[in-house]
């Protein structure tokens, strides 16, 4: 005999892991899609951990 | 990218400088400017003529990003906001703020004011570091000017868990901009957003920055100023070899559970050194790798000092090598 019961318990969670998932990956994308430029360090070292480049260039005075 | 009220940074930074120097002092009062008195945008309300303590000026700017504020600090301290641009402009440079120029002392709107996202990093972490006091300005959640109260516009103050600074912005130009910080277990991060589309879009990507790295990052001390890390042989001396220590503390931000992976290299100068030798001689470098990507690095230097061997020393130790050399 099938245990359905314990089949669908096991659905439930991969259901449920996934949704979690996508809204992290989504909840994570957020700084990256949402701001032309980003930017974190970490201030004791200025160690870079993410960047974003701004998408034109400055424009500078010559 | 245009950096609107994020500006004020630099003009606040000059602003403590100026204090440090001794060139102002917290109660002198700042008499207000018809020019001053005429900005637009948000202000803290001055008015013209009126005499104002620099105390307030500095708070004013800081909790409500008073544009009127930042015009009255660069008339005070330099005669005219013309002159306080030059001076902001060569601290940038100083700086080595390679992307960034100032056409005003507030961040209004004006073609080729701009900053990138690392030069606003760079000098936020200045200020912090040398002048803490910033945070206490910047996280003050309300401020009262000539009876008008007004509320710091920093989506993170008691939102975002450590959350103590620093600056917004806006213009339409800039779009919604922030450079926030917080710390949480002894560790600072500062981050920068530059153009979001709202207020909600720029409060949910500084947070969800400033979260990625306390959550994905740790910082590591790996060695410690003076501690040993490696030998070097002396010729003609006393003592065959002496230890090398490393110059500086070393420490680095790395991915969580990546400390195992961190290498060590020692390159030295030279072979050897030939005695005498006094301590402190730098004799190498120190670098900290991570995937073969170097993240760190400091100096070495001798540990202790060598005596010269006398000349019958040197005879008697020849011979040794010699001997040893055979066998």
């Amino acid at each position: 005999m099938y245990n359905f019961k314990g089949f669908r318990s096991l659905a439930a969670l991969a259901a449920i892991t996934f949704i979690v998932m996508v809204f992290q990956v989504t909840s994570f994308a957020q700084f990256e899609s949402t701001a032309e430029s980003a930017i974190l360090i970490e201030a004791a070292t200025g160690q870079v951990l993410y960047e974003k480049m701004q998408t034109y260039q400055c424009r500078l005075p010559a | 990218m245009p950096p609107a009220s994020i500006t004020k940074i630099m003009t606040l930074l000059l602003g403590f400088e100026a204090l440090e120097k001794e060139l102002v002092q917290w109660d002198d009062e700042v008499i207000i400017s018809e020019k001053a008195w005429r900005m637009e945008g948000s202000k803290m309300f001055l008015l013209v003529g009126g005499k104002v303590k620099f105390s307030e000026i500095m708070t004013g700017i800081s909790v409500v990003s008073a544009n009127d504020g930042c015009v009255a600090l660069a008339e005070h301290l330099y005669g005219s906001e013309e002159a306080f641009v030059q001076v902001m402009n060569n601290r940038a440079k100083e700086l080595g703020l390679t992307n960034s120029n100032f056409l005003n002392s507030n961040g209004l709107p004006a073609e080729g004011h701009v900053m990138s996202a690392r030069d606003i990093s760079t000098l936020a972490r200045y200020l912090i570091q040398n002048h803490p006091k910033i945070l206490e300005l910047e996280s003050t959640r309300e401020y009262t000017y000539n009876n008008i109260r007004q509320f710091n516009r920093n989506p993170l103050l008691g939102v975002f868990p450590g959350a103590d600074g620093l600056k917004t912005g806006w213009t339409d130009e800039a779009g919604y901009c922030i450079v926030g910080t917080a710390q949480q277990n002894g560790q600072r991060m500062i981050g920068v957003v530059l153009k979001t589309n709202s207020e909600k879009e720029r409060s949910k990507a500084i947070q969800e920055l400033l979260n990625y790295g306390f959550k994905n990052f740790k910082q590591v001390t790996v060695k410690n100023a003076g501690e040993i890390v490696d030998v070097i042989d002396v010729k003609n001396s006393k003592t065959p070899s002496i230890p090398l220590k490393v110059d500086s503390d070393i420490s680095v931000v790395i991915p969580v559970g990546r400390e195992n992976d961190l290498q060590i290299v020692t390159s030295k100068n030279t072979e050897f050194l030939s005695a005498p030798v006094s301590a402190d001689i730098q004799a190498g470098t120190l670098e900290v790798q991570l995937d073969g990507k170097t993240i760190a690095t400091s100096t070495m230097s001798t540990a202790e000092g060598a005596e010269r061997l006398g000349f019958f020393g040197i005879i008697f130790r020849s011979i040794s090598n010699f001997f040893k050399s055979l066998f």
